[in-house]
Protein backbone atom coordinates (compact mmCIF):
# COMPACT_ATOMS: atom_id res chain seq x y z
CA UNK A 1 0.00 0.00 0.00
CA UNK A 2 1.42 3.49 -1.17
CA UNK A 3 0.85 5.77 1.41
CA UNK A 4 0.55 9.66 0.49
CA UNK A 5 2.91 11.36 -1.93
CA UNK A 6 5.47 13.58 -1.15
CA UNK A 7 5.73 17.06 -1.82
CA UNK A 8 9.02 16.46 -3.55
CA UNK A 9 7.83 13.49 -5.71
CA UNK A 10 4.56 15.56 -6.12
CA UNK A 11 6.91 18.80 -7.40
CA UNK A 12 8.93 15.89 -10.12
CA UNK A 13 5.82 14.88 -11.20
CA UNK A 14 4.30 17.90 -12.09
CA UNK A 15 7.94 19.24 -13.64
CA UNK A 16 7.64 15.85 -15.39
CA UNK A 17 4.35 17.02 -17.17
CA UNK A 18 1.86 15.52 -15.39
CA UNK A 19 0.43 19.19 -13.89
CA UNK A 20 -2.88 17.86 -12.49
CA UNK A 21 -0.98 16.73 -9.88
CA UNK A 22 -0.53 19.88 -8.70
CA UNK A 23 -3.85 19.83 -7.49
CA UNK A 24 -3.19 18.30 -4.36
CA UNK A 25 -0.42 20.32 -3.24
CA UNK A 26 -2.55 23.15 -3.73
CA UNK A 27 -5.43 21.37 -1.64
CA UNK A 28 -2.52 20.44 0.98
CA UNK A 29 -1.65 23.93 1.59
CA UNK A 30 -4.63 26.39 0.64
CA UNK A 31 -5.59 26.50 4.05
CA UNK A 32 -1.76 27.77 4.98
CA UNK A 33 -1.49 30.02 2.44
CA UNK A 34 -4.71 31.67 2.94
CA UNK A 35 -4.38 31.95 6.93
CA UNK A 36 -0.81 33.03 6.58
CA UNK A 37 -2.19 36.05 4.01
CA UNK A 38 -4.92 36.99 6.54
CA UNK A 39 -2.61 37.61 9.50
CA UNK A 40 -0.15 39.23 7.26
CA UNK A 41 -2.96 42.21 6.80
CA UNK A 42 -4.88 40.87 3.87
CA UNK A 43 -8.41 42.02 4.10
CA UNK A 44 -11.02 38.79 4.09
CA UNK A 45 -12.62 39.00 0.65
CA UNK A 46 -9.42 39.34 -1.05
CA UNK A 47 -7.88 35.86 0.68
CA UNK A 48 -8.93 34.16 -1.98
CA UNK A 49 -7.19 36.30 -4.73
CA UNK A 50 -4.11 36.51 -3.14
CA UNK A 51 -4.28 32.44 -2.67
CA UNK A 52 -4.61 32.00 -5.77
CA UNK A 53 -1.98 34.40 -7.04
CA UNK A 54 0.79 32.45 -4.96
CA UNK A 55 -0.17 29.01 -6.21
CA UNK A 56 -0.18 30.26 -9.68
CA UNK A 57 3.01 31.82 -9.07
CA UNK A 58 4.82 28.60 -7.06
CA UNK A 59 3.35 26.66 -10.33
CA UNK A 60 5.76 29.13 -12.45
CA UNK A 61 9.00 29.37 -10.39
CA UNK A 62 8.64 25.22 -9.45
CA UNK A 63 11.76 24.82 -11.59
CA UNK A 64 13.05 27.04 -8.48
CA UNK A 65 12.20 24.90 -5.84
CA UNK A 66 14.80 23.63 -3.62
CA UNK A 67 14.23 20.03 -1.94
CA UNK A 68 16.32 20.60 1.27
CA UNK A 69 13.96 23.34 2.40
CA UNK A 70 10.67 22.62 3.21
CA UNK A 71 7.81 23.45 0.62
CA UNK A 72 5.75 25.53 2.88
CA UNK A 73 9.04 28.00 4.17
CA UNK A 74 8.85 28.66 0.04
CA UNK A 75 5.34 29.19 0.48
CA UNK A 76 5.57 31.46 3.37
CA UNK A 77 8.06 33.65 1.39
CA UNK A 78 5.59 33.90 -1.24
CA UNK A 79 2.95 34.73 0.40
CA UNK A 80 4.10 37.17 2.73
CA UNK A 81 5.83 39.23 -0.71
CA UNK A 82 2.38 38.62 -2.00
CA UNK A 83 0.34 40.35 0.86
CA UNK A 84 2.84 43.33 1.26
CA UNK A 85 2.66 43.47 -2.48
CA UNK A 86 -1.31 43.95 -2.29
CA UNK A 87 -0.91 46.27 0.69
CA UNK A 88 1.62 48.52 -1.67
CA UNK A 89 -0.53 48.43 -4.28
CA UNK A 90 -4.04 48.83 -2.69
CA UNK A 91 -2.46 51.41 -0.51
CA UNK A 92 -4.52 50.12 2.58
CA UNK A 93 -1.93 51.80 4.53
CA UNK A 94 -3.45 55.22 3.71
CA UNK A 95 -6.86 54.34 4.28
CA UNK A 96 -5.96 52.49 7.75
CA UNK A 97 -4.27 56.30 8.80
CA UNK A 98 -7.56 57.64 7.88
CA UNK A 99 -9.24 55.59 10.52
CA UNK A 100 -6.73 55.94 13.20
CA UNK A 101 -7.78 59.28 14.62
CA UNK A 102 -11.07 58.33 16.03
CA UNK A 103 -9.33 55.21 17.60
CA UNK A 104 -6.68 57.08 18.82
CA UNK A 105 -7.92 59.35 21.27
CA UNK A 106 -8.14 55.96 23.29
CA UNK A 107 -12.26 56.59 24.70
CA UNK A 108 -12.90 53.37 23.91
CA UNK A 109 -12.33 50.87 26.86
CA UNK A 110 -11.34 46.90 26.54
CA UNK A 111 -14.95 45.94 27.38
CA UNK A 112 -16.74 47.76 24.69
CA UNK A 113 -13.94 46.42 22.00
CA UNK A 114 -14.26 43.04 24.12
CA UNK A 115 -15.18 40.38 20.97
CA UNK A 116 -12.08 38.60 19.96
CA UNK A 117 -12.89 39.58 15.98
CA UNK A 118 -13.40 43.25 16.69
CA UNK A 119 -9.70 42.83 19.10
CA UNK A 120 -8.33 41.07 15.70
CA UNK A 121 -9.77 44.21 13.61
CA UNK A 122 -8.04 46.85 15.78
CA UNK A 123 -5.01 44.68 16.28
CA UNK A 124 -4.34 44.22 12.12
CA UNK A 125 -4.97 48.01 11.80
CA UNK A 126 -1.98 48.29 14.88
CA UNK A 127 -0.03 46.58 12.56
CA UNK A 128 -0.68 48.21 9.23
CA UNK A 129 1.22 50.73 10.94
CA UNK A 130 4.52 48.91 11.15
CA UNK A 131 6.35 48.98 8.03
CA UNK A 132 6.32 45.91 6.36
CA UNK A 133 10.07 44.27 6.78
CA UNK A 134 9.39 44.50 10.84
CA UNK A 135 5.91 43.45 10.35
CA UNK A 136 6.61 40.40 8.67
CA UNK A 137 9.06 38.79 11.16
CA UNK A 138 6.84 39.90 13.68
CA UNK A 139 3.69 37.84 12.21
CA UNK A 140 5.72 34.87 11.16
CA UNK A 141 7.30 34.66 15.03
CA UNK A 142 4.37 35.54 16.88
CA UNK A 143 1.44 34.87 15.08
CA UNK A 144 2.37 31.97 12.96
CA UNK A 145 4.67 30.93 15.50
CA UNK A 146 7.87 29.89 13.61
CA UNK A 147 10.99 29.19 14.80
CA UNK A 148 13.84 31.69 14.47
CA UNK A 149 15.46 29.97 11.70
CA UNK A 150 12.74 29.29 9.55
CA UNK A 151 11.24 33.00 9.85
CA UNK A 152 14.86 33.68 8.43
CA UNK A 153 14.99 31.41 5.58
CA UNK A 154 11.77 32.75 4.53
CA UNK A 155 12.50 36.33 5.06
CA UNK A 156 16.13 34.85 3.38
CA UNK A 157 18.02 37.38 6.39
CA UNK A 158 20.74 36.40 8.48
CA UNK A 159 19.08 34.98 12.03
CA UNK A 160 20.74 37.96 13.70
CA UNK A 161 18.88 40.66 11.69
CA UNK A 162 15.26 38.73 12.07
CA UNK A 163 15.90 38.53 15.68
CA UNK A 164 16.74 42.56 15.91
CA UNK A 165 13.81 43.62 13.75
CA UNK A 166 11.27 41.00 15.97
CA UNK A 167 12.63 43.26 19.51
CA UNK A 168 12.03 46.83 16.64
CA UNK A 169 9.03 45.44 16.12
CA UNK A 170 7.77 44.45 19.32
CA UNK A 171 9.16 48.31 20.52
CA UNK A 172 6.79 49.08 18.09
CA UNK A 173 3.71 47.55 18.64
CA UNK A 174 4.11 48.40 22.12
CA UNK A 175 4.48 51.94 21.19
CA UNK A 176 1.64 51.80 18.92
CA UNK A 177 -1.36 50.06 21.45
CA UNK A 178 -0.11 52.72 24.07
CA UNK A 179 -0.31 56.10 21.67
CA UNK A 180 -3.60 54.67 19.56
CA UNK A 181 -5.57 50.93 21.08
CA UNK A 182 -4.53 51.31 24.95
CA UNK A 183 -7.70 49.26 25.03
CA UNK A 184 -5.66 46.01 23.08
CA UNK A 185 -2.76 45.90 25.93
CA UNK A 186 -3.05 43.05 28.29
CA UNK A 187 -3.27 44.22 32.15
CA UNK A 188 -0.75 43.82 33.84
CA UNK A 189 1.75 42.61 30.72
CA UNK A 190 2.30 45.94 29.35
CA UNK A 191 3.14 47.20 33.18
CA UNK A 192 5.90 44.68 33.71
CA UNK A 193 7.25 45.31 30.33
CA UNK A 194 7.60 48.43 30.54
CA UNK B 1 51.36 40.52 24.37
CA UNK B 2 49.43 38.78 26.80
CA UNK B 3 47.95 42.05 28.20
CA UNK B 4 46.79 43.05 24.73
CA UNK B 5 44.83 39.71 24.39
CA UNK B 6 43.16 40.10 28.09
CA UNK B 7 42.15 43.06 26.73
CA UNK B 8 40.66 41.90 23.10
CA UNK B 9 38.78 39.37 25.56
CA UNK B 10 37.45 42.05 27.93
CA UNK B 11 36.69 43.66 25.17
CA UNK B 12 34.86 41.10 23.09
CA UNK B 13 33.19 40.62 26.44
CA UNK B 14 31.59 43.56 26.81
CA UNK B 15 30.41 43.69 23.18
CA UNK B 16 28.51 40.25 24.21
CA UNK B 17 27.11 41.87 26.81
CA UNK B 18 25.78 44.69 24.31
CA UNK B 19 24.47 42.52 22.06
CA UNK B 20 23.23 40.39 23.90
CA UNK B 21 20.99 42.92 25.46
CA UNK B 22 17.54 43.32 24.20
CA UNK B 23 16.20 46.11 22.32
CA UNK B 24 15.31 49.17 24.07
CA UNK B 25 11.40 49.10 24.51
CA UNK B 26 11.05 45.61 23.63
CA UNK B 27 8.34 44.47 25.87
CA UNK B 28 9.59 40.70 25.01
CA UNK B 29 8.05 37.71 23.86
CA UNK B 30 5.25 36.96 26.88
CA UNK B 31 3.87 40.13 25.99
CA UNK B 32 3.60 39.91 21.99
CA UNK B 33 2.22 36.39 22.49
CA UNK B 34 -0.16 37.33 25.00
CA UNK B 35 -0.88 40.56 22.43
CA UNK B 36 -1.44 39.01 19.31
CA UNK B 37 -3.32 36.04 20.94
CA UNK B 38 -7.02 37.15 19.06
CA UNK B 39 -5.02 37.03 15.34
CA UNK B 40 -3.70 33.92 16.04
CA UNK B 41 -6.93 32.27 16.25
CA UNK B 42 -7.96 33.64 13.05
CA UNK B 43 -7.83 30.96 10.40
CA UNK B 44 -9.44 31.55 6.80
CA UNK B 45 -10.68 28.99 4.74
CA UNK B 46 -10.78 28.41 0.60
CA UNK B 47 -10.96 26.53 -1.84
CA UNK B 48 -8.84 27.83 -4.83
CA UNK B 49 -8.29 24.41 -6.65
CA UNK B 50 -10.29 25.16 -9.44
CA UNK B 51 -9.29 28.74 -9.71
CA UNK B 52 -5.16 27.52 -9.61
CA UNK B 53 -6.08 24.76 -11.90
CA UNK B 54 -7.98 26.38 -14.59
CA UNK B 55 -5.12 29.38 -14.40
CA UNK B 56 -2.85 26.85 -15.35
CA UNK B 57 -4.28 25.04 -17.82
CA UNK B 58 -5.14 28.68 -19.86
CA UNK B 59 -1.83 28.91 -19.66
CA UNK B 60 -1.02 25.66 -21.12
CA UNK B 61 -3.60 26.40 -23.70
CA UNK B 62 -2.01 29.03 -25.00
CA UNK B 63 1.66 27.34 -24.75
CA UNK B 64 0.36 24.29 -27.00
CA UNK B 65 -0.88 26.74 -29.56
CA UNK B 66 2.35 28.59 -29.69
CA UNK B 67 4.54 25.63 -29.82
CA UNK B 68 4.03 23.64 -32.86
CA UNK B 69 6.02 20.96 -34.30
CA UNK B 70 8.30 21.94 -37.38
CA UNK B 71 6.25 18.99 -39.21
CA UNK B 72 3.24 20.64 -38.34
CA UNK B 73 4.49 23.85 -39.23
CA UNK B 74 5.66 22.93 -42.53
CA UNK B 75 2.32 21.09 -43.39
CA UNK B 76 0.56 24.17 -42.54
CA UNK B 77 2.55 26.09 -44.67
CA UNK B 78 2.12 23.59 -47.82
CA UNK B 79 -1.46 23.32 -47.18
CA UNK B 80 -2.23 27.50 -46.91
CA UNK B 81 0.15 27.41 -50.50
CA UNK B 82 -2.01 24.75 -51.93
CA UNK B 83 -5.44 26.67 -51.02
CA UNK B 84 -3.89 30.10 -52.03
CA UNK B 85 -3.06 28.47 -55.94
CA UNK B 86 -6.38 26.45 -55.88
CA UNK B 87 -8.30 29.75 -55.60
CA UNK B 88 -5.87 31.76 -57.53
CA UNK B 89 -6.82 29.53 -60.34
CA UNK B 90 -10.70 29.48 -59.36
CA UNK B 91 -10.65 33.15 -60.10
CA UNK B 92 -9.02 33.05 -63.24
CA UNK B 93 -11.16 30.35 -64.48
CA UNK B 94 -14.00 32.39 -63.08
CA UNK B 95 -13.07 35.24 -65.54
CA UNK B 96 -12.31 33.45 -68.53
CA UNK B 97 -15.88 31.99 -68.15
CA UNK B 98 -17.29 35.19 -68.22
CA UNK B 99 -15.14 36.87 -70.53
CA UNK B 100 -15.91 33.70 -72.95
CA UNK B 101 -19.26 34.25 -72.14
CA UNK B 102 -19.21 37.89 -73.23
CA UNK B 103 -20.63 39.47 -70.18
CA UNK B 104 -20.56 43.12 -70.71
CA UNK B 105 -19.24 44.05 -67.39
CA UNK B 106 -16.14 41.96 -67.78
CA UNK B 107 -15.95 43.19 -71.18
CA UNK B 108 -15.30 46.69 -70.04
CA UNK B 109 -13.32 45.42 -67.14
CA UNK B 110 -10.82 43.94 -68.86
CA UNK B 111 -10.82 46.75 -71.32
CA UNK B 112 -10.03 49.22 -68.46
CA UNK B 113 -7.61 46.45 -67.09
CA UNK B 114 -5.63 46.42 -70.71
CA UNK B 115 -5.44 50.51 -70.94
CA UNK B 116 -4.07 50.05 -67.27
CA UNK B 117 -1.58 48.17 -68.77
CA UNK B 118 -0.81 50.57 -71.63
CA UNK B 119 -0.79 53.55 -69.30
CA UNK B 120 1.89 51.58 -67.31
CA UNK B 121 4.62 50.13 -69.80
CA UNK B 122 4.72 53.19 -71.68
CA UNK B 123 5.51 54.95 -67.93
CA UNK B 124 7.99 52.28 -67.36
CA UNK B 125 9.54 52.80 -70.50
CA UNK B 126 10.13 56.62 -69.50
CA UNK B 127 10.98 56.00 -66.51
CA UNK B 128 14.07 53.18 -68.42
CA UNK B 129 15.14 55.54 -70.91
CA UNK B 130 15.56 58.65 -68.32
CA UNK B 131 17.62 55.58 -66.26
CA UNK B 132 19.63 54.93 -69.10
CA UNK B 133 20.49 58.53 -70.10
CA UNK B 134 21.40 59.23 -66.44
CA UNK B 135 23.72 56.30 -66.30
CA UNK B 136 25.31 57.08 -69.56
CA UNK B 137 26.38 60.43 -68.31
CA UNK B 138 27.66 59.80 -64.45
CA UNK B 139 29.31 56.37 -65.46
CA UNK B 140 31.90 58.15 -67.37
CA UNK B 141 32.78 60.65 -64.36
CA UNK B 142 32.83 57.37 -61.95
CA UNK B 143 35.22 55.46 -63.84
CA UNK B 144 37.49 58.69 -64.06
CA UNK B 145 37.22 59.10 -60.53
CA UNK B 146 38.18 55.61 -59.96
CA UNK B 147 41.05 55.83 -61.94
CA UNK B 148 41.92 59.09 -59.87
CA UNK B 149 41.88 57.29 -56.94
CA UNK B 150 44.24 54.40 -58.14
CA UNK B 151 46.56 56.60 -59.35
CA UNK B 152 46.70 58.92 -55.87
CA UNK B 153 46.35 55.69 -53.55
CA UNK B 154 50.64 55.60 -53.51
CA UNK B 155 50.88 59.11 -52.69
CA UNK B 156 47.66 58.99 -49.82
CA UNK B 157 49.72 56.19 -48.36
CA UNK B 158 52.90 57.55 -48.43
CA UNK B 159 51.40 60.78 -46.93
CA UNK B 160 49.37 59.05 -43.90
CA UNK B 161 52.46 57.26 -43.12
CA UNK B 162 54.45 60.63 -42.63
CA UNK B 163 51.31 62.06 -40.39
CA UNK B 164 51.70 59.30 -38.16
CA UNK B 165 55.50 59.32 -37.83
CA UNK B 166 54.69 63.21 -36.63
CA UNK B 167 52.29 62.41 -34.40
CA UNK B 168 54.55 59.82 -32.50
CA UNK B 169 57.10 62.37 -33.10
CA UNK B 170 54.86 65.48 -31.31
CA UNK B 171 53.84 62.71 -28.35
CA UNK B 172 58.03 62.00 -27.77
CA UNK B 173 58.94 65.68 -27.63
CA UNK B 174 55.64 66.67 -25.62
CA UNK B 175 56.83 63.81 -22.88
CA UNK B 176 60.67 65.42 -23.23
CA UNK B 177 59.05 68.89 -22.17
CA UNK B 178 56.87 67.83 -19.43
CA UNK B 179 59.77 65.85 -18.08
CA UNK B 180 61.43 68.62 -18.06
CA UNK B 181 58.92 70.78 -16.59
CA UNK B 182 58.61 68.54 -13.53
CA UNK B 183 62.21 68.51 -12.62
CA UNK B 184 62.28 71.99 -12.55
CA UNK B 185 59.34 72.65 -11.14
CA UNK B 186 58.69 74.25 -7.59
CA UNK B 187 57.57 71.38 -4.93
CA UNK B 188 54.29 72.08 -3.24
CA UNK B 189 53.29 70.48 0.28
CA UNK B 190 49.83 70.03 1.46
CA UNK B 191 49.59 72.71 3.86
CA UNK B 192 49.93 75.28 0.95
CA UNK B 193 53.60 76.65 1.18
CA UNK B 194 56.36 76.43 -1.25
CA UNK B 195 59.47 73.58 -0.37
Amino acid sequence: MAGEPTDVDLIREVLAGRVERFEILVHRYQRLVATAALRMGTPREEVEDVSSEVFYKVYRCLGRYRPEHALSTWLYRITVNAALDRKRSTRHESRMEELSPTLADGRRSVHEVASDRERARLLQEALERIPGHYRSPLVLAHIEGLPLEEIARILDLPEGTVKSRLFRARAMLKEIIRRHYPSLAPQGALESAS
Amino acid sequence: MKRDRKNTLHRRAWFRWIRSRPAEGDPGERWAAEVLLPLRRQKAECNVVSQVMARIAAERGELGTARLSPRARRLAWASSLMLACASLAFLVSTLLVLVGGGDEGVRQIVGLGLSCWHVLAFFGRLAADLGARILAGVLPILRALWTVLEVAAPLLRGAGIVAAAGGVLSILFSAFVFAGARKTAPRVNFQGGIR
